[in-house]
């Protein structure tokens, strides 16, 4: 028995004691393994992660002025989850879990809907930063590694005396870590005359762009 | 007489074939699909080595840069850190400003950045732009105001494409403006930690 050059596929050699159904089995079972692999590879390629939530109905009177304030934290209860492709049913969509283990890029977005609850306080400042906290070494070996490398984006409006006002962030970001990258979309505002409301409409979403090698 | 298949040629035995061929017909059989399947190996390493790139301002100081004047000389961004590339997109020590497609394709684009234009001059307009140059041209931007005490900080993203393979030296090109609206003139444009841009092919033409 001999084997093909690439994908070592088995195929009788002169030699070999005539029995013709039985190569053609070998053949045909290596062939069948090499498909569903190819197969499997492919669908996984494709059918990257994405998950993105909106939020139906306001968030709560909580985000204070002049802090920087976790936007799920601030649609605590409201967040919907519209789509989910990873299994791991999650609202919160800085969550990593369920994105794999193979290093990739990633993107995370945020369109962010506000109003201040009461006041609003004029030409005030409203934020949105998205932060990915990317260990820079393997964090399974011991002992663990402590740097990491963060990247951002960030968004910033004015509003403009009437009170609504949206804004949209998106990060691209690489890790070869994926289970052990930290995500954060934050808001903070400077209407100090009241806290501000997420409203109904908001958006956050991530998925994978590809598995490339970084 | 040995036959193939219609569409992938792969060869087997029919009824008038010598048994004593049996060895030799499966080892066509095995080579002819052995080549299909590394083909197909190509194929999806093709679609695993995605082209994609990102570059940013790292530096947790400010980066100071002269304006010559208003958004009738905007300024392109001087980025220092190559984040990822996957595609020998970025090339730093020859060029600080762009990120270079070299796969045709279909790309989407972006970038944020956090900066201000002194004097900070109240409901000035201060407007991001990214951009990709010839054969196809798409923009992505965003304005901010400034109220004089705070940066502006902006993100955007958009699609663009190349049609067809281009050879290294002009490629397709992204690059990021800032400007400051209104009054024209010269100042320096600071910029601080929040400055990247990206670009990821998505599919073929």
């Amino acid at each position: 028995m001999d084997l093909t050059p690439h994908e070592r596929f088995p195929f009788p050699e002169a030699n070999d004691p005539g029995n013709g159904a039985l190569d053609l089995q070998i053949l045909a079972e290596a062939i069948d393994a090499k498909c569903v692999t190819m197969l499997a590879d492919l669908r996984r390629m494709v059918n990257r992660p994405m998950r993105l939530v909106t939020l139906n109905g306001n968030g709560p009177n909580t985000i204070i002025a002049n802090a920087f304030f976790d936007m799920f934290t601030a649609g605590a209860g409201q967040w919907v989850s519209q789509i989910d492709t990873t299994g791991v049913l999650s609202f919160d969509v800085t969550q990593m879990s369920g994105m794999g283990t193979t290093p990739g890029v990633y993107r995370l977005g945020v369109i962010a809907l506000t109003n201040p609850a009461v006041v609003v306080t004029a030409n005030s400042i409203r934020t949105i930063r998205l932060t990915a906290t990317i260990p820079v070494s393997d964090p399974s070996v011991f002992p663990a590694p402590s740097t990491t490398a963060i990247k951002r984006s960030q968004t910033n409006v004015y509003e403009c005396g009437v009170g609504v006002t949206d804004m949209q962030c998106e990060l691209e970001f690489a890790t070869a870590f994926p289970q052990t990258t930290v995500l954060d979309a934050e808001i903070t505002h400077a209407n100090v005359g009241s806290n501000l409301v997420l409203l109904t409409g908001s958006v956050m979403y991530l998925y994978r762009v590809g598995d490339v090698d970084i | 007489m040995t036959a193939t298949t219609a569409t992938w040629a792969i060869p087997y035995a029919t009824g008038t074939d010598r048994l004593c061929d049996a060895a030799s017909i499966t080892e066509s059989m095995a080579r002819r699909v052995d080549d299909i399947m590394f083909a197909f190996d190509a194929d999806v390493t093709f679609l695993h080595d995605i082209p994609a790139a990102r570059i940013s301002w790292t530096s947790p100081s400010s980066l100071q840069q002269a304006q010559t004047g208003g958004c009738t000389s905007p300024i392109g961004i001087l980025y220092n850190t190559a984040d990822y590339d996957t595609d020998n997109m970025v090339n730093l020590s020859v060029d600080t400003t762009i990120i270079t497609y070299r796969r045709p394709g279909y790309f989407s684009f972006g970038g944020s950045n956090q900066y201000s234009v002194p004097p900070l001059t109240n409901n000035q307009s201060m407007n991001m732009n990214v951009f990709s140059l010839v054969p196809v041209s798409a923009v992505c931007g965003q304005s901010g105001r400034d109220n004089g005490t705070d940066f502006a900080a902006q993100s955007c993203s958009a699609l663009n494409f190349i049609a067809a393979p281009r050879p290294v030296g002009s490629e397709i090109e992204i690059d990021t403006e800032l400007c400051r609206g209104g009054t024209t003139g010269a100042g320096v444009c600071l910029i601080v930690q929040y400055s990247n841009m990206y670009a990821h092919w998505i599919r073929e033409v």
